[in-house]
């Protein structure tokens, strides 16, 4: 059976055409709070917490090395890396996906519960991570407030 | 039609992924990502990398790579890659990248090993399908390519430099070698040319990369190249030379001196919408020099004169769903845009539309169909068409991935 390429082609620009038609909006729900390791008292703007998150802000002022770790429940993540990072969800899987299969990065850790996050932040010198706002924070975690 | 094996294991890997919960793997600290590919392309008039005309699966490729952090600031790492696309590749393993990267701090790392080159939008990423949305990229990354300029061994230092005011840019700069098989894309793409490559050295390689992001959410901007010295031993083969190359082989010596390749990109993202443009050259001197000893020397020297740009813009819909298509236009000879110095005037170009549907079924198998629409018959292999190249291809390309 020989398929018209050409035809399949043109069938291709009227689907497309069709689907351009379309918007989806997503929701996003609840609020995500920043925390750090007790140690850390940076301020941070906007800008420092987007490279952070990609990985191109790796030092305290100290020179202390930077541990990011993300928490990965879907609508929590979605709405930081958007609000924080200003890509959306798939961008930012793919700029790491980018990093793991060119050698120049390794894939962040990731957690689905924010009491190991929280954990991890806690026990871990220069670590910062994300969770939501409802989540409550033990102590030698701090919150943070961004400049 | 008989299943051939590596299609075969290809299914079997893409069923127990299926049933299982594709992620990565980790073992003792060494993070394991990996992906495998099945495509299939048909075409009509004109076969296009591959035996396209009456459909293939000889279009599939895989990877595996292990990667390791010692310290927060020091990891090594190495891929394996194989691929079959056509005559090239034929699902040989092959190491894609393999080095030690230290990052001394945000402004300074070094990388020293087997390195992808960062070369325009995507030439580091050329092979991760699961990374983009159209199955193939354009012209600009034409596939006979990869050989050139996919890695390089050597030393590389790169980095990130935060302005106050003047947003960042991303640095790169590597020196080194590389070595190129006999059997590449590079050698198909010079039997058109006449010369039949034994042997490739390379002397010096390097490249350059600067990326600058300025203070417009997702916009970047850059700027890249290579340069490297390459010496081949070479055959003249059935394929002729142009009346005024015509060489009275059998032994040539090839040289490929000062060859420069730059691009000039842009990439703008709006939301879900991507913008990107690239326009490429290649410049360089091939010289052709017979060796026979039972006739008189001669030395030919080829300007090199290759431009190709595209423009492109993708679409994510949903999750699942999204799309995208290009305009690519490649001039193997900028100083004959039309051909006119040719036997056949659309050998003088290769213009290209493309439109591709991808769909993420989940978030580890992907499917994508694509097609495309060919005017020129500048990236078209004689081998490929003994029957002669015709003018106008459609290309339907099908492919499923997965990756973890």
């Amino acid at each position: 059976m020989k398929i018209c390429a050409f035809r399949f082609h043109c069938m291709l620009i009227i689907i497309s055409i069709v689907f351009q038609l379309v918007a989806i909006s997503c929701g996003l729900a609840s609020d995500v709070k920043i925390i750090v390791h007790a140690d850390i008292e940076d301020p941070l703007s906007a800008n420092d917490i987007r490279n952070i998150f990609l990985g191109k802000k790796t030092q305290w002022e100290d020179s202390q090395r930077i541990r990011f770790v993300l928490y990965t429940e879907k609508d929590i993540y979605r709405k930081f890396i958007k609000q924080y990072v200003r890509k959306t969800l798939y961008q930012y899987r793919n700029y790491w996906r980018k990093k793991v299969f060119t050698g120049t990065g390794m894939m962040p850790v990731m957690y689905n519960k924010c009491t190991q996050c929280i954990d991890f932040v806690k026990r871990t010198k220069g670590a910062i991570s994300f969770v939501p706002e409802t989540c409550t924070v033990s102590d030698g975690v701090r919150e943070i407030s961004k400049n | 039609m008989t299943l051939s094996r590596p299609l075969c294991s290809y299914l079997f890997v893409l069923y127990v992924f299926i049933i299982s919960d594709a992620s990565a793997l980790i073992y003792e600290n060494i993070h394991i990502h990996g992906f495998i590919s099945q495509g299939y392309m048909l075409s009509d008039r004109n076969n296009y990398l591959a035996n396209t005309d009456g459909g293939t699966l000889e279009f599939n490729d895989a990877a595996i790579n292990f990667s390791r952090q010692f310290r927060p600031n020091f990891h090594i790492g190495c891929q394996l890659y194989t691929r079959d696309i056509g005559d090239v590749g034929n699902n040989k393993i092959e190491l894609d990248w393999a080095f030690a990267d230290y990052r001394m701090n945000d402004l300074l790392g070094f990388r020293l090993g087997k390195i992808k080159l960062p070369h325009g939008l995507y030439n580091d990423t050329r092979d991760i399908d699961m990374l983009r949305t159209f199955i193939f990229l354009p012209p600009v990354y034409y596939d006979i390519s990869r050989s050139t300029i996919n890695a390089m061994n050597g030393l590389g230092i790169y980095g990130n430099v935060q302005f106050e005011s003047f947003g960042s840019i991303d640095y790169q700069i590597l020196n080194g070698a590389k070595r190129i098989e006999s059997d590449s894309g590079w050698s198909r793409y010079m039997e058109r040319r006449g010369v039949d490559i034994i042997d490739f050295d390379v002397g010096y390689a390097g490249c350059g990369a600067l990326t600058w992001y300025p203070e417009i959410d997702g916009l970047r901007l850059g700027i890249s190249g290579i340069y490297f010295d390459m010496d081949a031993d070479a055959e003249i083969n059935i394929f002729p030379l142009p009346p005024q190359y015509h060489i009275p082989g059998p032994d040539i010596q090839y040289q490929l001196n000062n060859f420069k390749i730059f691009v000039n990109y842009i990439e703008y993202t709006f939301h879900e919408i991507i913008f990107a443009a690239e326009y490429m050259i290649f410049r360089g001197d091939i010289k052709v020099e017979t060796l026979a000893p039972d006739i008189l020397p001669i030395v030919t020297s080829i300007p090199v004169k290759t431009d190709t740009f595209y423009l492109s813009m993708t679409y994510r819909i949903t999750d699942f769903f999204e799309m995208g298509g290009y305009y690519a236009v490649f001039w193997p000879d900028s100083s004959d845009k039309k051909g006119r110095s040719l036997p056949l005037n659309y050998l003088g170009w290769h213009k290209e539309t493309a439109i591709c549907f991808r769909f993420d079924i989940t978030d580890s198998l992907i499917f994508k169909a694509e097609t495309h629409l060919i005017d020129g018959g500048a990236l078209m292999m004689p081998q490929d068409n003994p029957e002669g190249v015709k003018q106008r291809t459609s290309l339907l390309l099908l492919k499923l991935g997965l990756s973890f």
